[in-house]
């Protein structure tokens, strides 16, 4: 146990690099670097995974908000129209890679309660990690009552069906977005217990794959 | 959850629909073991007798 973590939740990872192997570091070069994108694109796509414009998008994918003095409806529309162009020209991931992501704690107890066969799809631009560490530490702790425990909710997004995504590097984060209303459908849900003083801790895994497509 | 059944932020609900043996297939693959899915969330279902030819 680290950190109130089970320990068998450290060994998610250990397969997802057996899977994913180099393929995905060369998905960024085939799509920029070959001339697939404008540089507006690929502009877009640097603003998105490096500021911090991408709250600014999904929350306006999300809620339609618009930051006063910040891009308008416009430019958030353009903006998207971009991502969603680089992620369009860029080539299939390949099946069967797991891509992590960790919900909020607004979020994280409805998401939980989706059952097998549930389709399910977020408004915004989806960012992933290809490490389940990462995913972990963007899941923020949810209750129900002090005497039910901690609650995180994680989903493992499986990909199939020539699911795109694009690959971004940066030092920090090995991140993949995919499209805003990609489709998923849950297959299976996993409940690993741990403890965290005497506070019992669970995350919820939830495994989804890829539809091929949009809602 | 929101009155129209969308989640407050996050990811929704949209739909459901039936797993195919292709996505089984990409979640083995991904995890090292068979999603327990039950029959009817299976396109195919596991325990459908397979089709055999009359033997007369």
């Amino acid at each position: 146990m680290v950190d109130g973590r089970p320990e068998e939740i450290e060994g998610y990872q250990d397969h997802q690099c057996a899977v994913l192997g180099s393929p995905v570091l060369e998905w960024w070069e085939h799509v920029a670097l070959k001339g697939g994108l404008s540089a507006d694109c690929i502009a877009s796509v640097k603003e998105y995974t490096r500021g911090r414009a991408f709250q600014e998008l999904n929350n306006y994918l999300r809620y339609g908000s618009v930051t006063p003095g910040r891009k308008s409806r416009k430019e958030l529309e353009l903006f998207k129209a971009r991502i969603v162009a680089a992620i369009e020209k860029s080539p299939a991931i390949p099946d069967g890679v797991v891509l992590w992501r960790g919900i909020g704690n607004a979020a994280g107890r409805q998401i939980a309660e989706l059952d097998i066969e549930d389709d399910y799809a977020d408004e915004a631009v989806l960012s992933t990690s290809i490490s389940f560490d990462t995913g972990r530490d963007y899941a923020e702790e949810w209750q129900t009552l002090p005497s039910d425990g901690i609650h995180y909710t994680i989903l493992r997004f499986v990909t199939s069906e020539q699911q795109k995504g694009i690959f971004y590097p940066r030092e920090d984060e090995s991140e993949i977005i995919l499209r805003p209303e990609t489709l998923w459908r849950v297959t299976n849900k996993h409940l690993v217990e741990g403890q965290r003083g005497r506070t019992k801790v669970y995350y919820h895994i939830i495994t989804m794959v890829s539809t091929g497509g949009y809602s | 959850m929101k009155k129209d059944g969308r989640f407050t932020g996050e990811g929704r609900k949209v739909g459901h629909g039936k797993i195919t043996d292709a996505q089984i297939a990409a979640v083995k693959r991904a995890t090292g073991y068979e999603p327990d899915i039950p029959d009817h969330a299976r396109a195919t279902p596991k325990s459908e007798p397979a089709v055999q030819a009359p033997t007369n």
